[in-house]
């Protein structure tokens, strides 16, 4: 005689690769997206040493789909595993608490199909309820994008915020889709979204410190840009040790 | 550290093995006994009872995805010990979850004849293959980790409607499925 409860058991059986696609949820996708295309728009904008031309597409970034670290990664691990030491916090003062973090590779090609760069960034992923924010962390590279929003510590802390359309990997990319991308009215995530074309407002606010390149990374205005620079200062005083 | 460093600890019979696994793991493990038992000090112990079951099981076993593996424990361990206090200590949340199962079952009776759990467990899994990343994933959340409608709701960026109405149509889909491999036949 099978009941809710034998299927419900049933359910504790099922495949690892469903409990692991789980632990990171639908919408956590988006963050790293972002990541790509800030990443993107950094080549486009800023970094002109690597063909500030570029479009979008010529920049490769691939995370783990399951998170390297689900709890706070040490400096130290980070070292050994990274080469990189910065100080993650478990936790920022408006309330944004980490959910986990993960290596991704990082390649730019250039157009002919070679691979002009390659890097290694730290992709930390914060939540305060619905909202989640990126944290990139990796080494500095090319020319700082956006405008001086605050100097802190002689830190320029840069903001930059502008317009992503995430589509699905078998979209035919239009002609205006093209011009947007070169005038920079707005920029692709081709595989960004799993069925139907997104929108969202781009927010990115960026700073060095120590020979490392951090940046936060959010969407649709869930975060003031106020907001997101005193994050940018209490991760600038973390650096000194660990303690808030 | 990386799950393979962390194994072959278990493997080296190296004590760091388990603060290597709590230092990663233990939190999740936590959340997932939580969400089953609704109690601090039982997750706490419940999470205990996780590393031990580990430090027995790995070696022979190597885990091919030890969060998973961790998480699979983790599920059993607390659902056992809600078991035992059940009577005295009930999960509404908990039971509402399960008993949206029914729906699965034809015409929410009991189904007679026997199923074996591996084979319903296996049609389940190809059932989760076939249907799309979002719905798996809630589907998952709800019914694997326990997660309540809310805590989906937050988690996705949905709305608890949207979660609902995604939960009952994953749900029938399921029945149909189901009846189609023979599994639901009274």
């Amino acid at each position: 005689m099978m009941n809710e409860r034998d299927v419900f058991e049933a359910i504790g059986g099922i495949a690892d690769e469903w409990i692991d696609e789980a632990q990171y949820p639908v919408r956590r996708v988006h963050p790293l997206r972002v990541a790509l295309i800030a990443v993107a728009a950094a080549a486009l904008l800023g970094a002109t040493a690597f063909a500030a031309t570029k479009l979008a597409r010529t920049w490769v970034s691939v995370a783990r789909s399951a998170p390297n670290y689900l709890s706070v990664p040490s400096a130290q691990t980070l070292r050994e595993e990274m080469g990189i030491a910065p100080q993650i916090p478990d936790a920022f003062s408006n309330g944004y608490a980490f959910a986990g973090a993960s290596i991704s590779q990082n390649a730019q090609y250039g157009e002919d199909g070679s691979v002009v760069l390659r890097k290694r960034l730290l992709d930390c992923q914060y939540d305060r309820g619905e909202s989640a924010i990126l944290l990139e962390v990796g080494p500095v590279e090319g020319q700082a994008v956006g405008s001086v929003a605050d100097v802190y510590r002689d830190s320029e802390i840069r903001y930059h915020t502008y317009v992503g359309k995430l589509v699905p990997s078998d979209y035919q990319l239009t002609k205006q889709d093209r011009l947007a991308e070169q005038t920079g009215r707005y920029f692709i995530s081709v595989g960004g979204a799993e069925e139907a074309i997104e929108e969202v407002r781009m927010q990115i606010m960026t700073w060095r410190w120590e020979d490392l390149n951090y940046s936060f990374h959010t969407f649709d205005g869930d975060v003031s840009a106020d907001e997101l620079a005193q994050m940018a200062r209490e991760m600038i005083d973390f650096q000194d040790g660990g303690a808030r | 550290m990386e799950d393979e460093e962390i194994i072959g600890l278990y493997f080296d019979r190296n004590e760091q093995a388990i603060s290597a696994t709590a230092a990663k793991y233990g939190r999740w493990i936590r959340s997932i006994a939580q969400n089953i038992l609704r109690d601090a000090s039982d997750s706490e112990e419940c999470e205990s009872d996780v590393y031990v079951a580990a430090w027995n099981r790995i070696p022979p076993q190597y885990p091919r995805r030890l969060a998973a593996f961790l998480g699979r424990m983790a599920r059993n361990i607390a659902l056992d010990r809600y078991d035992y206090h059940a009577a005295a200590r009930r999960n509404r949340a908990l039971e509402v979850a399960i008993s949206e199962l029914e729906e699965v079952l034809p015409d929410g009776q009991s189904v007679e004849g026997r199923v074996e759990a591996s084979e319903l467990t296996e049609a389940i899994d190809g059932f989760l293959r076939g249907t799309s990343r979002t719905r798996r994933i809630v589907f998952v959340r709800r019914y694997w980790y326990c997660d309540s409608i809310r805590q989906i709701a937050s988690a996705q960026g949905f709305s608890e409607s949207k979660v609902k109405s995604m939960l009952m149509r994953t749900r029938r889909e399921l029945k149909l499925y189901l009846e189609r491999r023979g599994l639901n036949d009274e």
